[in-house]
């Protein structure tokens, strides 16, 4: 054991525990004999010497005893039309962000083992993205929780349920200190039966908790005038499309039906026809999106929304109205460099061109007012303020529960 | 100086070169014979937790092999059936049997029987029941005489030498569609020419039984 030494006038540590406490001296990073280590009379290198004989025995004689017995084990009672052994597809959802993709699973008797697109599916057209693949690593998550729990400790179903009974049932108050927190499934018996319990319980509150919850888009629409949705965009008619930081070819929720349709508009035939659609992608990170687009300009996420208002700005100087409240969407003066402007008066040049063939797609990550600029407000009229006509938004007429975020709708 | 070696390692050479050839014949000898699938699995005949006799029901009461096992014609694995069609019958038939406390057990409260396999095919060789019954092979090529075995036993050796023999040659195997499960078919007496059978509905010279490794090594 050495004391902390000391080299040039400076004490010298090997370890954070040392420097703390210097006086220690240094610590020994294998305790006192650890290469003599014997346990139950047995030293290391004997237990080295006996597991590698017996490896080899063990390598080298099974080969030469009787197979293993195997067992068969026949369902007591067999599901109708299944064959033992034989994959069976199901046809199912898989909900990310409120958007549904339809897909099929692959169940060999009776456990999932692949997923892929459903051909028949609007939302899929036989594609996948990434979170649908790793959903089949999700259902053999070792972690994932089997049962109910209570503060943390395993319950039951059965429990969890008589507790919220017992909380709930006999309830004479509006549900004062009630919260419930939901994933943004949007499933229309889902959103009935949370607006019967919100009816029932006046002051409780209902969240909805989802990692790729579309909340900056819906509170842009709100802005805008358009409650409880958001935009379902249809690329196979826009003949321009203007992404503000959307990754919708890539992470985006609903990247597969994009792409596709995207793709569809790609074709060199309509490169013949003058058909072919274009692509401009603003955006601070690099994306697929951004990799895909015929121009792209990279600028930091808070220039997005820029040149949103840029780009608003220059469509309403060309005779587009915008809706009620848009203009002073944004807030303070308006800044943008050289490039912005340009940028800005090119693609407003362009999309002036495509009134109603053309999209402007906003990332979940830029804040709701940049959403609520890009969108074209609440009217179902032709008269439209931004070209986004193929974006069309689904409102969800029935009230939401009060004190209730929006729910998606799809 | 005194000699190292004794004279009569003159003659080790030649003892050398006679025993050591004849050492190395007989290990191969005795690896090609008590090695050989053979030996070693046909035969095969493990208890099972319940004495099902395929004597008494495939042979004396002549139930056919597809009721039991029913997805043959349909999938790669001719299923073991699942107890529920045990209980069809013996719901009635010998409801009190001690011999059956396994699989009325099984019925009551939902959980397999453990049957334990007989013909073990390892898992790096595929093998499509279906496709072989569609093909006009029958049952008793590869399962022999099951309609008179009390207790199921691995008749043929199930080696890769004996799938390729009959997959080279495929035509003394065949037979036609309506006496797949007959077991006492015999090829030999039976006089049937499936390259000149009209009502096959596969052409002897559309089978191509693969001979390359990834026909069933895949």
């Amino acid at each position: 054991m050495t004391k902390g030494s000391v080299k040039n006038g400076q004490p010298q540590w090997r370890s954070l525990s040392s420097r703390t406490n210097p006086d220690q001296g240094s610590v020994r990073e294998f305790p006192e004999g650890a290469e003599n280590l014997e346990l139950d009379g047995v030293s290391r290198r004997q237990f080295l010497a006996i597991m590698g004989a017996s490896t080899a025995l063990a390598g080298g004689l099974t080969g030469c005893v009787r197979k293993e017995v195997e067992h068969i084990l026949p369902y007591s009672r067999r599901p109708e039309d299944q064959a033992d052994g034989e994959a069976r597809f199901f046809a199912t959802n898989l909900y990310v962000g409120g958007v549904a993709l339809g897909l099929l699973v692959k169940s060999q008797d009776g456990r999932p083992s692949k997923v892929e697109g459903n051909k028949e599916h609007p939302s899929s057209g036989g594609g996948t993205n990434v979170f649908a693949q790793a959903t089949v690593l999700d259902l053999y998550d070792p972690d994932r929780s089997r049962t109910a729990l209570k503060a943390g400790a395993e319950s039951t179903l059965e429990e969890a349920l008589a507790a919220v009974d017992a909380a709930l049932v006999g309830h004479k108050d509006a549900g004062q200190g009630l919260a419930i927190v939901i994933d943004s499934k949007p499933s229309p018996s889902n959103r009935a039966l949370l607006a019967s319990i919100a009816k029932r319980y006046a002051a409780a509150q209902i969240y909805t908790h989802d990692n790729a919850d579309q909340a900056n888009t819906r509170e842009g629409m709100a802005l805008v005038g358009v409650a409880s949705s958001h935009p379902v965009y249809d690329l196979s008619v826009a003949d321009v499309v203007v992404s503000l930081d959307a990754d919708f070819m890539g992470t985006g929720v609903d990247a597969v039906r994009l792409t596709r349709q995207f793709a569809g508009r790609r074709k060199p035939e309509a490169a013949k026809a003058g058909e072919i659609n274009r692509l401009y992608a603003i955006e601070p990170a690099f994306t697929v999106t951004g990799a895909t687009a015929d121009n792209r300009l990279q600028v930091a996420a808070s220039q997005v929304g820029t040149f949103a208002r840029l780009l608003a700005s220059k469509l309403a100087a060309s005779g587009v109205t915008l809706p009620a409240g848009a203009e002073a969407l944004g807030g303070a003066a308006l800044q943008a460099d050289e490039t912005l402007t340009k940028w800005a008066d090119a693609v407003a040049k362009d999309l002036a061109g495509k009134r109603g063939k053309a999209v402007i797609i906003v990332g979940e990550r830029q804040p709701a007012w940049v959403h609520g600029l890009a969108h074209r407000g609440p009217t179902r009229s032709p008269r439209i303020w931004l070209p986004s006509v193929a974006s069309r938004s689904s409102s969800s007429a029935s009230a939401s529960p009060p004190g209730c975020m929006a729910l998606p709708t799809s | 100086m005194a000699q190292i070696f004794p004279r009569w390692s003159n003659r080790l050479p030649l003892a050398i070169a006679a025993v050591v050839p004849l050492l190395v014949a007989s290990l191969g000898g005795a690896l090609w014979y008590w090695g050989s699938p053979k030996f070693t699995d046909v035969g095969y005949r493990p208890e099972q937790p319940v004495p099902f006799s395929h004597k008494l029901h495939a042979g004396e009461m002549g139930m056919d092999c597809r009721y039991c096992h029913n997805t043959v014609e349909k999938a790669a694995m001719a299923a073991v059936p699942p107890t529920s069609t045990c209980m069809n019958c013996h719901a009635n038939v010998l409801p009190e049997s001690a011999k059956l406390a396994r699989i009325r057990e099984s019925a009551k409260n939902d959980v397999p029987v453990k049957w334990v396999r007989v013909h073990m095919l390892p898992d790096y060789a595929y093998f499509n029941h279906s496709v072989h019954l569609s093909a006009g092979v029958g049952c008793s090529s590869c399962h022999g005489r099951i309609d008179q075995m009390p207790v199921v036993a691995q008749a043929k050796p199930l080696s890769m030498g004996w799938c390729l023999e009959c997959h080279r040659a495929p035509e003394a195997n065949l037979r036609p569609a309506s006496e797949i499960t007959n077991m006492a078919w015999d090829s030999t007496t039976a006089n049937y020419r499936a390259d000149e059978d009209p009502k096959r509905l596969r052409k002897v010279k559309d089978l191509h039984p693969p001979e390359h490794c990834s026909g069933c090594h895949r």
